[in-house]
């Protein structure tokens, strides 16, 4: 075994190992439990048996199986980077939501009388 | 003689978001109050200087956002804070002391006659004083807007703003930042609202230009235009 399945298959069932926990913890749903324990199995064998890539990757029409990898990697990485993007805005408005709501707050506080009262013309 | 023709700006409510303005704040609501605009809201977005103090001192009304949201989360909360007051027109202005008041009577004309429901000031009609980089920013926003949202604004960018009661009562802003100024845009084209530019003069100061957006700003804003389209185009 080279010194990179070493590390790959060490990384691949160390993570196993945390979704065990984290599901456990029940800190992740059960389709998230089992999509992450696909990954990580997924990740184990191509680590012992690196050469099954290069089939998938000859279907495709790239030639190495590690360059496959790579792409997918790419790929993959970017539609998260895109998840987080859309999480990211939603949360933001959420604050915003929940900011506008305080500060709306203070006008039942009796800020009204600075600007007259509501409904009507000026005090 | 009716109490609006006695008071020409009470029928209308100003909302200036302001994110530490203290420098021009207490004077942009002198202005207005000068020539009759007394119902001023100020949405003090989260400053950490004395934009709020001054603001109250002033005469206006203070509401305050907890923590910094960006030009769309206090432009959101001032038009859902004005319209409990229900004024027939609602105006935005902005606080970094930019626009002319006497131009107020023009935007809101439209809207008093019935000839239309939003009515934007456009500073690109006659876009003398506007430096060359600003013009050409305004531009790019223009026609981002167009391409995602299909209308044609000469001036999306403008702070200066009329809405009636009830074109504000339609308009969901759902962004937070610089991005509202072409979601708003977005919402008069759904809502199928009337709208109508009317050219008005920037004033351009050192201090106003620094407050506007920078090319960093302006793609962090295309982005945000771009995941607001794809949120909306979701719903």
């Amino acid at each position: 075994m080279k010194p990179i399945q070493f590390f790959l298959l060490a990384f691949a069932l160390l993570a196993l190992v945390k979704v065990v926990q984290k599901y456990r913890a029940r800190a992740i749903q059960t389709m998230q439990f089992l999509a992450w324990v696909l990954i990580c199995l997924g990740a184990t064998f191509v680590a012992v048996f690196p050469d099954t890539t290069n089939f998938f990757a000859a279907m495709l029409g790239i030639w190495r199986g590690a360059d496959l990898l790579l792409y997918a990697s790419l790929v993959i990485i970017s539609y998260l980077i895109f998840r987080i993007h859309l999480t990211l805005d939603r949360v933001q408005q959420e604050i915003t939501e929940i900011v506008r709501v305080l500060a709306l707050d203070q006008l039942e506080a009796g800020g009204s009388a600075a600007v007259g009262t509501r409904g009507g013309k000026e005090t | 003689m009716s109490a609006q023709a006695e008071r020409p700006g009470s029928h209308i409510a100003v909302v200036i978001p302001a994110y530490n303005e203290e420098r021009t704040i207490a004077g942009v609501i002198r202005g207005l109050k000068a020539i009759g605009y007394s119902r001023i809201l100020v949405v003090d977005d989260g400053s950490k200087d004395r934009t709020s103090e001054l603001a109250r001192e002033a005469g206006a009304l203070v509401i305050r956002h907890v923590v910094n949201r960006g030009l769309g989360g206090a432009l959101g909360t001032g038009l859902k804070a004005a319209l409990l007051f229900t004024p027939e027109i609602i105006l935005t202005f902005d606080a970094d002391g930019q626009h002319d008041p006497d131009e107020i009577a023009h935007i809101i004309e439209p809207i008093e006659k019935g000839e239309a429901d939003v009515v934007i000031g456009s500073r690109l009609s006659d876009p003398k004083g506007m430096p060359w980089s600003r013009r050409v920013a305004n531009q790019v926003a223009d026609l981002v807007t167009l391409l995602l949202f299909g209308l044609w604004v000469s001036d999306t960018q403008s702070g200066l703003r009329a809405f009636s009661r009830s074109a504000a009562a339609r308009i969901r802003i759902m962004t937070s930042g610089m991005e509202t100024s072409s979601e708003i845009i977005a919402e008069i084209g759904r809502n199928k609202l009337r709208l109508k530019e009317v050219p008005i003069k920037a004033i351009y100061t050192e201090y106003s230009l620094s407050k506007g957006q920078s090319f960093k700003l302006g793609l962090y804003t295309l982005t945000k235009l771009i995941l607001a389209k794809i949120r909306r185009s979701k719903q």
